[in-house]
C-alpha cells in the first residue's frame, strides 16, 4: 500500500454532513480528502459516502458530477467503500424516495419506506441497539447503541450481505457488507465512542 | 429497542449561555463551548442549541460560535434560532449540525418550512412549539393559536420531530407539565420531544404519557442542580423505560 492510499476520501457531492465525517477521521488520526471529481479517486484506498437527503437527489447529483461509473470502477478495483445513512442506501439497486431511482448497485437490494404507525412513527430517530450480527463483528456491534435517523430502509436481495440488524416495529437492516463494500444505516460518526471504535475497525480492516 | 433520549438544551444570547424562566429574565450561566465539551464527555444522547435572541434581535446565528460548539460534539446536534431561509439552513448544516429547529417561521412562513423539508429531508427539519395555558386552554405563545390547530398543522407536514415546550413550566423547576403531555402527547404523528420544568430525575418517565415521548429535553436541571443526564437515565431504567446508559466515557487513545 502506498502512502497515498492511506488517504480516506469523503465524497462531497452536495449532500450530507461531510464535516462530521472529517471530524471523526481527524479524531481517529486518518488523513482525509473531500472528493469532488473522478480523478480524486485515484489517490485513495477508501471512500466514505455520507448523505442526508433523498435517494433520487443523491443519484441525480452523482450523475451530474459524472461519478457513478468511476465509483463502480473504484469498487471493482478492490478499494474500500463505506456508505453512511443515505450513502449506504444508494449502494443498493434501486430506491423509491421520492420516486423510483436506480442506485449504484454495489450491494443488490431495494430501499423502501419504513412502515409508519402510532407506536413506531417515522422517521426512526434515536439510539437503537444491534440485535443480530455476523459473528466476527459481534464485539463492535452486538447490543451496542448507535444513532439512527431515517424514514427509508434497505432490503437486500441476498441475506448474506446483512452485517447486522436492529428492531423498530420490525427487523431493520442496520449494516450491510459485500467484500470491500460496507454500508451503515446509522451514523457511526455521531455515535460517540462506540461509533468511533466501529469506524476505526472498518477503516483498519 | 429504540431508547428514550435525554437531551440537554443550551440556550444562548448569541454569545454566552443564558437561562430563562418562562422565557423571561435571561441569566448568564456559562460558556457554550465548555458546556458542549462537558456534555460530550458525559455521552448525552443529543444536544440542542438555541439562540433565543436571534429572531428578536433580527440577526443571524453566530456561525463561528456554532462551529466551535459542534466541534466538541460526537453526538447529534440540533440548532435553532433565527433560521428563516434555505441559506441559513445550508450554512448551519455545512458546519456540522444535524438538525434544524424552526419556531417563528412555522407561524410566519409555512412555505419556507415546506421547502426546507423538500430540500433537506424531513428528518432534518424540526419544529419547536411553545405553548401556555390560557383561559381557553393551551395555545401557542406566538399568535395565540389553540393547540389542536397547532397539532393539525404540524401533522400535515412531514416533519422530523416536534419539541413541545410548556412556557408556564419553563425554568420553574416544578416538573414537566404533566397535564399538557397527558392530553396531547399522543396526538402527534411524528417523534415528540417534551421540554420545560424538569428539576429532578423523578420528573422523567411519567407513565401516563411516557410511551408517546421520544425524548426528554431539559436545561435548568443541568444548570442549577446536582443531577446529570446519567441520573435521569438510571431513573428511567428503574421505571422500565428503555434508555441508553453509558458510564464514564471510555477514553481511548487512537
Amino acid at each position: 500500500m502506498t502512502e497515498n492510499k492511506e488517504l480516506v476520501g469523503i465524497l462531497d457531492y452536495g449532500l450530507g454532513n461531510i464535516n462530521s465525517v472529517q471530524k471523526a477521521l481527524d479524531f481517529l488520526n486518518f488523513k482525509s480528502l473531500f472528493v469532488k471529481t473522478a480523478t480524486d479517486l485515484d489517490k485513495l484506498g477508501t471512500l466514505i459516502i455520507p448523505g442526508v437527503g433523498t435517494y433520487a437527489e443523491a443519484m441525480h447529483l452523482l450523475r451530474d458530477l459524472n461519478l457513478i461509473k468511476p465509483i463502480n470502477k473504484f469498487a471493482v478495483s478492490g478499494n474500500k467503500i463505506i456508505g453512511i445513512c443515505l450513502g449506504m442506501q444508494i449502494l443498493s439497486t434501486k430506491g423509491y424516495e421520492p420516486n423510483k431511482t436506480f442506485g449504484l448497485n454495489l450491494i443488490p437490494g431495494e430501499v423502501i419506506k419504513l412502515p409508519d404507525s402510532k407506536e413506531h412513527p417515522t422517521p426512526h430517530v434515536g439510539w437503537n441497539n444491534i440485535v443480530n450480527c455476523q459473528e466476527q463483528y459481534n464485539s463492535f456491534l452486538l447490543e451496542l447503541d448507535f444513532y439512527f435517523i431515517h424514514s427509508f430502509h434497505y432490503v437486500p436481495e441476498n441475506k448474506e450481505n446483512i452485517l447486522c440488524t436492529t428492531e423498530y416495529g420490525e427487523k431493520i437492516v442496520a449494516a450491510i457488507k459485500k467484500n470491500n463494500i460496507y454500508g451503515f444505516q446509522f451514523h457511526p460518526e455521531k455515535s460517540q465512542t462506540d461509533g468511533l471504535n466501529l469506524l476505526k475497525k472498518i477503516l483498519d480492516a | 429497542m429504540l431508547k428514550r433520549r435525554i437531551i440537554p438544551i443550551l440556550t444562548s444570547n448569541g454569545f454566552t449561555l443564558v437561562k430563562t424562566k418562562q422565557f423571561k429574565n435571561p441569566r448568564t450561566v456559562g460558556n457554550p463551548i465548555q458546556t458542549a465539551r462537558v456534555f460530550n464527555l458525559r455521552n448525552v444522547d443529543e444536544l440542542v442549541f438555541i439562540d433565543i435572541m436571534a429572531t428578536k434581535q433580527n440577526r443571524k446565528q453566530n456561525l463561528v460560535l456554532l462551529k466551535n460548539i459542534i466541534k466538541e460534539c460526537y453526538m447529534p446536534v440540533a440548532i435553532g434560532g433565527g433560521i428563516k431561509t434555505l441559506i441559513d439552513i445550508e450554512q448551519v448544516l455545512r458546519i456540522g449540525a444535524d438538525k434544524i429547529i424552526i419556531a417563528s417561521s412555522f407561524y410566519d412562513d409555512i412555505d419556507f418550512v415546506k421547502e426546507a423539508i423538500d430540500k433537506f429531508g424531513s428528518q432534518c427539519i424540526n419544529v419547536a412549539l411553545d405553548v401556555y395555558k390560557s383561559e381557553h386552554g393551551y395555545c401557542s405563545i406566538k399568535d395565540n393559536i389553540p393547540i389542536d390547530n397547532l397539532i393539525e398543522k404540524v401533522n400535515s407536514l412531514k416533519l422530523g420531530e416536534v419539541i413541545l415546550t410548556s412556557v408556564d413550566h419553563e425554568g420553574k423547576q416544578h416538573g414537566f407539565d404533566d397535564e399538557l403531555y397527558s392530553i396531547y402527547a399522543k396526538k402527534f404523528n411524528m417523534p415528540l420531544i417534551i421540554n420545560g420544568g424538569a428539576s429532578k430525575p423523578s420528573d422523567f418517565g411519567n407513565e401516563k404519557y411516557s410511551k408517546y415521548v421520544s425524548g426528554y429535553a431539559a436545561s435548568s436541571i443541568y444548570v442549577y442542580t446536582k443531577f446529570t443526564p446519567l441520573d435521569i437515565k438510571i431513573e428511567l431504567k428503574s421505571k422500565n423505560i428503555p434508555t441508553r446508559i453509558t458510564h464514564a466515557n471510555k477514553l481511548i487513545n487512537y
